[in-house]
């Protein structure tokens, strides 16, 4: 074929799951040599499109009708013997989930060689190129590397691997789904640029799928966006993003915390842009009380881990093995205060939340709330501060018990601390979940019929059941699509004002922390490295890590 | 579905899951069958047409006919009659052996999960000990010591089962104590009974009611074959496998004995095994939605 | 992986240890005389004093539990009370019958593994739908009644295969192992089809072997390398614990089909109250479960390496 007519030409493409519609009549282009951003939140159908194209939808997907053209050829009309013969040679695909994308039972070297499969080389030239690729994506100790086991290397040294594989074939297109949705900021910035470079060395096409919308304004050049199934818009990146036509992306670009550049008290939801508040710093400055001693006061704190020892260990007198979670922490909390506490996946910050609430044990150091050493109280007289002090757990509906009623979940905490006696329960349930926007009936729904989003007001609904003085939130926005993100960002948001809550709020995520935190606490391999407000630790970040970070997350163009 | 209130949820859920098991010709089939085998196990001894152990020797080893429709045995009893009697022995022993068993599981099972971890691993080799001795060999030893009776029966296969459903126990219980909810529950104060009842044993129960019913299957199988041996339910009480014993005497002459004794318990076996994989392909939560 | 093997190996000495300790303590708790037990209601008092005198019932318990561990130590399992053999050389007589009864059995449940796979792979089809009718409806059936329909079946109307005892020769050996083995294993066959479908469809789903096809590996390597390979694992656990299900059934079948053996002999000494031979049978029954689970467990670790202890 020409080289003037697209690399891939999709025409009015439907594809269905049973009844539902997952990608309706999409006509879509990929250009060779460019790399399109393929973005849509959850359900968007924007994977499904991805799996069409490289042939490997889902058991129960069906395409309806329409055509997808690789290079001119109909890839709907290929036989298992075609495909053989254009995967892992000019189309190669790198996973959603770098941790479970490679075989667990075979060695990587073993598993390299598989793929070059069509070669006649020798094992010897393949496992010389094996290690060239391995190379070639900066993998640490490549050589080593080939007789591991996956389940021996990082999350970001699997999807290095992962990478790797996709260059080795020196495809026509890559396509990647979610490849750094699973990955920490700052080795998302790695992986993007790695991407990027290579992409430039193949001048292969790329098709990059995710919901993030600053990696794809940072790496491709053209965009589509999908919602529900349907395109709403497609162009160039500094088109689309400079001056988008549709309301949808144009509202999802308002939307999107990290393109928010002030500091916001609301922010702005999909279904009203109109809520968008900016920051007042009187109204924040009244509503810390700054005068009080602190509500809770972390004094240096120390959590270790002792991994269990096996019984050879016991035998052969290995000692046991320690893992400090949280060296000697210290961070306050004054009352109606927000703080964040940020630090990447491992860095002990969960830990330092749970040990607040004695769910893992602290080797030395004070937690004061209110003026009372937790750590040095009964469990008896530790359950009446349970009340004043709520935790919220990652997983939105994880953290519902999925056997029970949702009404029946939020009241828990009156019916546990015993202060459900003469209150009418299912009013109360209601009440609360209208206190967090949601209508009466969810009362009797189940969690798993609840979306992320709902489910998350829930769990905050239960830890307001006892109208506590403080709330911990552990990732209150991970996973959840950018337009919902900006909803729970802003109920929280009302609810420390009408109830005059503290909020300790634990995240890696800088975009939306940054408008509702009033100080900022930077935690690195379980030591707090930086405390300062908001403004300060973005403006003028003193640790190395801390500049790292903020790098990685909020991108150059903020003048960070 | 919006407008449910609580009471009635759990009803509505058994009523659903009834429903559906009933839609496919194979549920249907193993619903039907297992309620027959416990409406039979009750009622055997009124809807018997003949007095199962009544002697009639003039009459022995007839051929199936309108007056005894499976024949009649070595010494004239109807095995008609004799199998739906039979059946008595088969439903007691499913139902006391597995919950006795079951009961002992779980709360060993529980009790492993969620004390130190030296008990744990002491309880663990426990029921690996007990699961490494061969049933129907364990059994013969402890009938030699004991003697047969209905009761060895009952105490071999609870010994021999109970260890499976603590250990089932203990694995799920280990996955939900470090669930997030199991957690939050812990962050608000609640005590240890509560979590354990109210959020851990509904969610483990499932799965174990499955597992305990694919093993009635099994209880069935060791009664008869320990009764076939002349080591279980002792002549002349009538049971599966003590008929099928009967008709093997007999099997190159009047074949029709073992063959309608095989055929309750193939049907019953089938139904509850075909029960188990439909209700746990309703009641998966990875195949639910 | 060495330090997991021999951790796995300790444990299943442990087990050993109490799995005869828990025999030995069964034994006291015999209601009774142990003697007259033995002999019956019936016999003499000399008879039962020099039964008492032979097994140490009349020393001090601790002096019991010191003969059966130090006569377990040396392989002595006892004596038979009627022909005053040792036990251990009576269970080596009879072991290779049961033997090969348990390992033609292994050999046909084997035959669940292509079975599986095929349904598996061509999930829903007709051969899919059939093999799982057949397989739910043999999984269940107590061998006892597989054993005797065989034999009515294959014996008695057709007599095409023999259903009596164990035959000598190569080939009368093979022809007398079809029917006993097809009682047991069938039901194997069924179970371990329905277990690697299952666990093979799980694995077709995971996004490995999507990543794997992505890259154009050849079907029948990814089927091999990367979806038997991890799905098998957890066949070979349950192949482990059939062992024991195997060897326990064999009595029974060995019993219908009258062929000696283990279990036979296990019978006959049940029924005549000889029970070294009985307590003996059932030590080395749990000792060959004990190290057939063993072995399954590290062939486990040997395929899957993320396997560690999971205790």
């Amino acid at each position: 074929m020409t080289e003037h007519t697209p690399l891939i030409e999709i025409n009015d493409l439907a594809i269905k799951f049973g009844s539902h519609t997952a990608v309706n009549n999409v006509t879509m282009d990929i250009s060779r040599g460019r790399i399109m951003g393929l973005v849509g939140e959850s359900g968007s159908g924007k994977s499904t499109l991805a799996n069409a194209i490289i042939g490997l939808l889902p058991y129960a997907a069906q395409i309806s009708h329409g055509s997808i053209h690789f290079d001119g050829r109909n890839l709907l009309s290929f036989t298992a013997q075609d495909w053989g013969k254009i995967r892992g040679k000019d189309l190669a695909y790198v996973s959603q989930d770098p941790m479970s994308a490679l075989n667990p039972t075979l060695r990587i070297g073993k598993q390299m060689l598989d793929i070059q499969h069509f070669s006649e080389q020798s094992t010897t030239e393949k496992l010389a190129n094996a290690l060239a690729a391995l190379e070639q994506v900066r993998m640490p100790q490549a050589q080593a590397r080939l007789s591991m086991y996956p389940h021996e290397l990082s999350g970001g040294q699997k999807q290095r691997v992962c990478i790797a594989m996709a260059i080795m074939a020196r495809p026509k297109l890559l396509i990647t789904d979610e490849a750094t949705t699973a990955l920490d900021a700052t080795l998302e910035v790695e992986i993007v640029q790695l991407l990027k470079e290579l992409q430039k060395d193949i001048g292969c096409s790329m098709l990059f799928v995710t919901h993030h919308l600053t990696v794809v304004e940072e790496l491709c050049d053209d965009v589509t966006v999908m919602h529900q199934g349907d395109i709403k818009e497609c162009g160039t990146v500094s088109e689309v993003f400079s001056n988008p036509s549709d309301k949808y992306t144009s509202n999802l670009l308002t939307c999107d915390p990290s393109r928010i550049e002030e500091k916001c008290r609301r922010l702005p939801i999909m279904f009203n842009l109109g809520l968008k508040e900016l920051a007042d710093p009187e109204t924040d400055r009244k509503r810390i009380n700054n005068k009080s001693r602190p509500l809770l006061s972390i004094r240096h704190l120390d959590v270790t881990f002792r991994k269990p020892r096996s019984l050879i260990d016991i035998l052969t007198g290995k000692p046991k093995q320690r893992v400090e979670a949280v060296k000697t922490a210290s961070l306050d909390i004054a009352p109606g205060e927000t703080v964040a506490l940020i630090g990447e996946s491992g860095s002990g910050k969960s830990t330092l939340a749970r040990a607040a609430f004695r769910l893992v044990p602290s080797e030395k150091g004070e937690i004061y709330f209110d003026g009372t050493d937790l750590l040095s109280i009964t469990n008896a007289d530790m359950r009446s501060f349970r009340n004043e002090m709520s935790l919220m757990m990652q997983d939105p509906i994880g953290s519902l018990n999925p056997r029970m009623p949702v009404g029946t979940s939020v009241i828990e905490p009156l019916i546990v601390s015993e202060k459900a006696s003469g209150l009418n329960l299912r009013d109360e349930a209601i009440h609360l979940l209208e206190l967090v926007g949601l209508s009466a009936d969810f009362v009797d729904r189940y969690p798993h019929e609840m979306s992320g989003g709902q489910a998350r007001r829930v769990g905050v609904a239960r830890a307001l059941a006892l109208r506590p003085k403080m709330i911990i939130a552990d990732e209150p926005t991970a996973g959840l699509d950018v337009s919902i993100q900006g909803e729970i960002f802003n109920l929280l948001a009302e609810l420390r004002e009408s109830m005059s809550l503290s909020i300790l709020i634990i995240t890696h995520n800088l975009h939306v922390v940054r408008h509702l935190a009033d100080r900022m606490v930077i935690m690195y391999h379980g030591e707090i490295v930086e405390t300062g407000t908001t403004e300060n630790v973005i403006r003028a970040p003193k640790h190395a890590y801390t500049k790292v970070l903020l790098e990685a997350n909020l991108q150059a163009k903020y003048g960070v | 579905m919006a407008q449910r209130t609580n009471k009635h949820t759990g009803l509505t859920r058994v009523r659903n899951v009834i429903r559906k098991l009933c839609s496919t010709p194979l549920g249907l089939f193993s619903v039907i069958i297992v309620t027959a085998f416990f409406v039979v196990g009750i009622t055997g001894d009124w809807i018997a047409p003949y007095d199962p152990i009544k002697l009639d020797i003039r009459a022995k080893l007839q051929g199936p006919s309108s007056a005894h429709w499976l024949g009649t045995d070595q010494v004239g009893r109807d095995v008609f009659s004799r199998l739906l009697v039979g059946t008595k022995v088969a439903s007691y022993l499913a139902v006391t052996a597995v919950s006795i068993s079951l009961a002992i599981g779980i709360f060993l099972g529980m009790i492993a999960a969620f004390t130190s971890r030296w008990i744990d691993w002491s309880m663990l080799l426990i029921f690996d000990t007990v699961r490494s001795f061969p049933t129907l060999m364990f059994a013969l030893a402890v009938i030699a010591l004991f003697g047969p009776s209905i009761n060895t029966i009952i105490g071999i296969v609870v010994i021999s089962t109970f260890p499976s459903y603590a250990r089932l126990v203990r694995t799920q219980v280990l996955s939900l104590r470090s669930m997030e909810y199991i957690e939050a529950q812990r962050a608000m104060g609640t005590r240890l009974p509560r979590i354990l009842m109210r959020h851990i044993f509904p969610n483990v129960i499932g799965p174990v009611m499955i597992v305990a019913s694919m093993d009635i299957p099994l209880v069935i199988g060791v009664e008869a074959g320990l009764s076939f041996l002349g080591l279980g339910v002792r002549p002349p009480t009538p049971s599966w496998g003590t008929i099928l014993n009967d008709g093997f005497s007999f099997i190159r002459n009047t074949p029709w004995i073992v063959i309608s004794a095989g055929l309750p318990l193939i049907l019953t076996t089938v139904a509850f095994t075909t029960l188990g994989e439909r209700l746990r392909d309703i009641l998966d939560p990875k195949l639910r939605r | 992986m060495l330090a997991y093997a021999i951790q796995r190996i300790i444990v299943s000495i442990l087990i050993i240890i109490l799995a005869v300790t828990a025999l030995f303590v069964m034994i006291q708790f015999v209601p009774g005389d142990p003697a007259n037990v033995m002999l019956g209601p019936r016999a003499t008092p000399e008879l039962k004093e020099a039964l008492r005198e032979r097994l140490h019932l009349n020393d001090a318990f601790i002096v019991q539990v010191y003969y059966f561990f130090s006569g377990l130590m040396q392989g002595d399992l006892g004596v038979d009370l009627t022909s005053n053999r040792p036990v251990l050389g009576i269970l080596i007589e009879q072991a290779p019958f049961t033997a090969s009864l348990v390992a033609s059995t292994l050999l046909v449940t084997l035959l669940g593994i292509p079975i599986g796979t095929y349904a598996a792979v061509h999930r829903d089809g007709f051969f899919d739908k059939a093999s799982g009718v057949v397989s739910v409806s043999l999984i269940a059936v107590p061998p006892i009644v597989i054993g005797l329909y065989l034999i009515l079946f294959f014996s008695v109307s057709l007599q095409l295969l023999p259903a009596i005892g164990a035959g000598e020769g190569f080939w009368e050996i093979l022809l007398h192992l079809v029917l006993p083995t097809l009682a047991i294993g069938l039901t194997w066959i069924g179970y371990v089809s329905r277990l690697v479908r299952a666990s093979m469809i799980e694995v077709l789903g995971q996004n490995h072997v999507k990543t794997a096809r992505a890259f154009g590996i050849p079907n029948q390597r990814i089927l091999r390398a990367y979806v038997l390979r991890v799905a098998l694992p957890a066949t070979i656990t349950v192949l482990g614990v059939s062992i024991g299900f195997i060897l326990s059934s064999a009595v029974i079948v060995e019993i219908v089909f009258s062929r000696p053996g283990i279990g036979k002999l296990m019978y006959d000494a049940v029924i005549s109250r000889n029970y070294p031979v009985v307590m003996g049978t059932v030590l080395a029954s749990t000792v060959f479960i004990v190290t057939a689970t063993t072995i399954s467990d590290l062939l486990n670790v040997m395929l899957d390496p993320r396997t560690k202890d999971e205790n």
